[in-house]
């Protein structure tokens, strides 16, 4: 059975002030039915840009270079079409960083739910109502008929992710990309809303594609994760395998970052340097400049990702060396 | 969607508050000052304007020679022009033309200027580059220049005037509409309509336009008394309203010739202008106020 979402060699260029870098370089991706993908990396690390390609909603400046998109074995994407018509067949719904930013603000809540199910549905006024009704209860929306007629402003930051997540509910997804759903919220309603996702995981069989830096979301809700760095995979595997022990120095570095109440290390630990300027790559590996295991090899040629352990691989020559010993604590050592 | 509500899942304080009452529309306009300055002051005007017939006494074109240039009196309270022409009977009339006029010129501007604006900042590409250079064009002649030039081409009198402002006067709403269109389609809203798999006609019309019109709304109210403005400048050139149609601006010029004896002939007219170019730029002003989140 050929996976739910399906992402092979996608390529992204974006075009800033009459150049042109690759922000998304060979992206491979795989979900699984039920699964639940996450994808972390800092920002500029290409993990929203290919979450956007996927779902065929990249800003004007971004284009697909190579690469496809499959949803259950069927082709939805190639070379930066926008056709809302795949989009529709294919299931695919997103929803974003800032539900604020992400709801029509001259729109009630409940008109923006049940207006795909009246448009692309086809549903009478009154069922696409009734259905959008269900929705917000689903998302756990309290007195929904009462919020139905609210406008985004009148809600709280957590209700209006919710809202969220019922228009994109709406159009009756098989997958959920998710785009930092959490990031603007804060701490108790980010648990109540990961919560949620994983119900809707759960309940209704919903794929979820998770990207975000934060770690600790992925290791809570995801079962697969990818590393991103400067627009390419650095490490995949099962999100705790990988989280537990990192095979790729980057993947380790951001898990030193982190804060970690349970580790006797009080101060978490920045990663050396700054993001690889995207017109001006590093020679081989892209994080090498700032890697403490870096040899002079890793500065040669590209680096592929490779298997390392069955169902994981990683883009690192040298990852044998974090293999058995305890993770580099960061600048300094090395 | 077979699952109940998402169990296990508590709110917080935040989100189980009482839903605030909401100021309508209408609450919250009550409530703006300038709004309702305008709309009071404005509504008098057309009040007025509407009820001419009634409230006038005479025609406005009505002459009596044995009677010009007289002052107010009981039999007419602004008194009478070089005719013996009612100067209030004119001066509603006048205000019934001109108020018309305005409305009417604003009207497809408006309409034509806001939807190719919004298409253009919506879509983009070759169709904005296009429709953005001839709104350069345009923009770069002196407004009362490209005026007064095509009211000489296609004619004076009303159907002049609604051509010349259907020609040029839609280049304001596009750029306007264009830049609220532009901020807009880089929203998270539209990409969210767009991948919910509605169509494009339909992000645009139901979630782009809604965004967009209301600065071209705004706008329009200060554009009814431009237009105003030009119809009265036109009339006192001899190109606007044809006598002996009743207009302000033709009223200011006739009274040109006597404004040292009779200056009330010009005078009365030109406070008509001003009282309802303030009228409406206090609607403006308040419209603007009341868009703005709270």
């Amino acid at each position: 059975m050929s996976p739910l979402l399906e992402v092979s060699d996608l390529t992204v260029e974006v075009q800033r002030q009459r150049r042109v870098f690759r922000a998304v370089d060979g992206v491979s991706l795989c979900l699984p039915d039920g699964g639940s993908l996450g994808i972390v990396g800092e920002s500029g690390s290409g993990k929203s840009m290919t979450l956007r390609a996927v779902m065929g909603l990249l800003p004007r400046a971004a284009r697909v270079r190579g690469g496809t998109v499959r949803v259950a074995g069927e082709l939805v994407t190639a070379r930066g079409e926008r056709s809302s018509a795949d989009r529709r067949r294919h299931r695919l719904a997103m929803i974003f960083q800032d539900p604020l930013a992400a709801l029509d603000p001259v729109m009630t809540v409940g008109a923006q739910v049940a207006e795909a199910p009246r448009r692309v549905g086809g549903l009478s006024a009154r069922a696409a109502r009734e259905r959008a009704l269900g929705l917000l209860r689903l998302v756990g929306i309290p007195d929904p008929a009462r919020r139905y007629a609210s406008y985004p402003h009148e809600l709280s930051g957590g209700l209006r992710q919710r809202v969220m997540i019922a228009v994109a509910l709406s159009a009756d997804p098989a997958v959920l990309l998710c785009d930092e759903p959490t990031t603007a919220l804060d701490v108790t309603i980010q648990a109540q809303i990961l919560a949620l996702l994983q119900d809707l995981r759960d309940a209704q069989g919903l794929g979820l594609v998770f990207v975000t830096h934060d770690l600790a979301v992925v290791g809570q809700i995801c079962d697969q994760i990818a590393v991103m760095y400067a627009g390419r995979i650095v490490e995949t595997g099962p999100a705790a395998a990988v989280l537990g022990a990192p095979r790729h120095p980057y993947t380790a570095a951001l898990l030193a970052s982190a804060i970690d109440v349970d580790s006797a290390r009080q101060v978490p630990q920045a990663i050396p340097g700054a993001v690889p300027d995207p017109f001006r790559p590093p020679p081989g590996c892209p994080f090498q400049p700032r890697c403490p295991i870096a040899q002079p090899d890793c500065a040669a040629g590209p680096v592929p990702l490779r298997d390392i352990a069955p169902g994981r691989s990683a883009a690192c020559l040298h990852h044998d060396m974090l293999a058995d010993g305890p993770a580099p604590a960061g600048p300094g050592h090395g | 969607m077979t699952a109940g509500p998402a169990a296990g899942v508590p709110l917080t304080d935040d989100d189980q508050a009482p839903i605030g009452s909401r100021a309508s529309f209408g609450a919250r306009a009550v409530r703006t000052p300038a709004f309702v300055a305008g709309v009071s002051v404005t509504g008098v005007i057309v009040l007025l304007a509407l009820l001419a017939p009634v409230i006038g006494r005479y025609s406005p074109v009505q002459q009596n020679l044995l009677a010009t240039l007289q002052g107010p009196s009981a039999a007419h309270w602004l008194g009478t022009d070089e005719f013996g022409r009612d100067i209030w009977s004119r001066l509603l009339y006048g205000g019934r033309t001109d108020l018309q006029v305005g409305v009417l010129a604003v009207l497809f501007p408006f309409c034509f200027g806001s939807l190719l604006g919004t298409l253009c900042g919506y879509l983009g590409g070759s169709l904005d580059a296009i429709v953005m250079r001839v709104v350069d064009v345009v923009l770069a002649f002196p407004f009362y220049v490209l005026i007064i030039a095509l009211v000489f081409f296609v004619g004076e009198g009303t159907h002049g005037i609604f051509i010349a402002f259907a020609l040029t006067d839609w280049v304001v709403y596009t750029r306007t509409t264009r830049g609220a269109a532009l901020v807009a389609t880089s929203q998270d809203w539209v990409a969210a309509a767009e991948g919910g798999g509605l169509s494009r006609r339909r992000v645009l019309l139901r979630h782009v336009l809604p965004n967009t019109i209301s600065q071209a709304i705004v706008y329009a109210m200060s554009d009814i008394v431009l237009v105003i403005l030009a119809v009265v400048t036109l009339g006192y050139l001899g190109l606007g309203i044809q006598p002996p149609a009743p207009d302000w601006g033709a009223m200011i010029s006739d009274g040109q010739a006597f404004i040292t004896v009779h200056p009330w002939l010009s005078i009365i007219p030109g406070i008509a202008i001003i009282v309802t170019g303030v009228g409406l730029s206090l609607i403006g002003d308040g419209l603007a106020d009341l868009q703005r989140p709270q």
